[in-house]
């Protein structure tokens, strides 16, 4: 399971790697209702995060790059199951994002695509010719009001502009992006493989500020009001991090150390806390104001995803477990 | 002896207020913040 538990109503959704996508009453673990997406075709796996809106919720699937693998966009009525539309695609491991009346999402093959979002009708689509012979996952797309922002598989970073796909401007750093994107205002920020993490002004590409961390940025990063926070990974030593900076990267506010690294997709912010999972399931919290930690409790799997809803947390490993836990 | 009954009084509101300072902030370093409890799991089977 790696999609994050998210929450809408009195639902909590979740993907699981066996292929069907299940809505819980999340005050109780009851299914409400499932979608086995092995009927549409040779796919399986939901890596991507889902976008709620209004009465629908939209998922993407994959079964990674096998030739003969497939993937959809699914849009289903989050109340009931019933499938509003689907949009066949080689595969959608990306989030889902929206901007205006269309979402957007990418495929291992470098192929990024705008569609409508109440009927799934393409718009547009981009693609930067790179093959992925390695299969590297596709990160997320993030948007503004305007555009839209992915890292190809030649590691360059891309604006696109939302209403058309044409390209704005791109970016090729130093080094390839090791993280996601995670956009606030004009700012974007990413992390990569040389042990740093980057500002780049969203309307020009231009490097504002960059920091050197002690080890490589990986996975999501996430935003909070003052803070940034990002998993490092030391695979020599198999240690991961959780670094806490100030968006202007002036300043490095916390490091909290732990083996083994960090397995959940990124770290998790609720309630004052900073929440991250490991294999060994392991899931701890520490304090956002100083990484103070603060509890850690053991589950049974690879914790890949941690989601919430007021006082419950939920966790997904992936073994195949959802965990509702009271915090 | 009035003067020495002020100063035995006043020595014993000290003491009684640094243990208790004292006291206090043991209490906040050892108490644990609760860990989470399990309300429900559900399988999916992958």
């Amino acid at each position: 399971m790696f999609s994050v538990p998210a929450v809408a109503g009195d639902s909590v959704f979740v993907g699981s790697c066996a292929g069907v996508f299940y809505a819980l009453n999340k005050t109780t673990g009851q299914l409400q209702w499932s979608y086995d997406i092995t009927k549409d075709g040779k796919q399986v796996s939901f890596h991507g995060n889902p976008l709620i809106t209004g009465e629908l919720i939209l998922i993407g699937t994959d079964r990674s790059c096998e030739p003969d693998g497939v993937g959809h966009v699914y849009a289903f009525n989050r109340r009931t199951g019933a499938v509003k539309w689907k949009y066949k695609s080689t595969s959608v491991p990306t989030d889902i994002v929206q901007v205006g009346l269309n979402i957007y999402f990418g495929s291992f093959q470098d192929r990024w695509s705008a569609a409508k979002l109440q009927t799934g009708e393409p718009v547009w689509t981009f693609s930067t010719g790179i093959p992925n012979p390695e299969c590297h996952l596709a990160r997320s797309p993030v948007t503004d009001e305007k555009r839209v922002y992915i890292t190809g598989v030649d590691g360059v970073i891309y604006s696109l502009d939302a209403a058309s796909g044409r390209p704005v401007w791109k970016r090729k750093l130093t080094v390839a992006p090791s993280t996601s994107l995670a956009i606030r205002d004009k700012s974007l920020f990413v992390g990569t493989s040389d042990n740093r993490i980057y500002r780049l002004n969203s309307q020009t590409g231009e490097s504002e500020a960059e920091i050197q961390v002690e080890a490589q940025p990986v996975g999501r990063p996430t935003l909070t009001g003052d803070s940034l926070f990002f998993f490092l990974e030391n695979k020599a030593e198999r240690a991961g991090f959780i670094v806490a900076l100030t968006p202007d990267l002036a300043k490095v506010r916390w490091t909290q150390r732990s083996t083994p690294d960090w397995a959940s997709e990124r770290p998790h912010v609720a309630r004052g806390l900073v929440i991250a999972g490991n294999c060994r399931g392991e899931l701890a919290a520490f304090q956002v104001s100083d990484g103070a930690p603060k509890w850690k409790v053991n589950l049974k799997g690879c914790i890949r995803s941690v989601g919430d809803a007021g006082d419950t947390l939920f966790a997904g490993v992936q073994e195949g477990t959802v965990y509702a836990l009271s915090y | 002896m009035s003067y020495r009954i002020l100063v035995y009084v006043s020595i014993s509101i000290l003491l009684t207020l640094a243990a208790s300072n004292c006291a206090q902030t043991e209490t906040q370093v050892q108490t644990p913040a609760p860990s989470p409890r399990e309300i429900w799991k559900f399988e999916t089977g992958g």
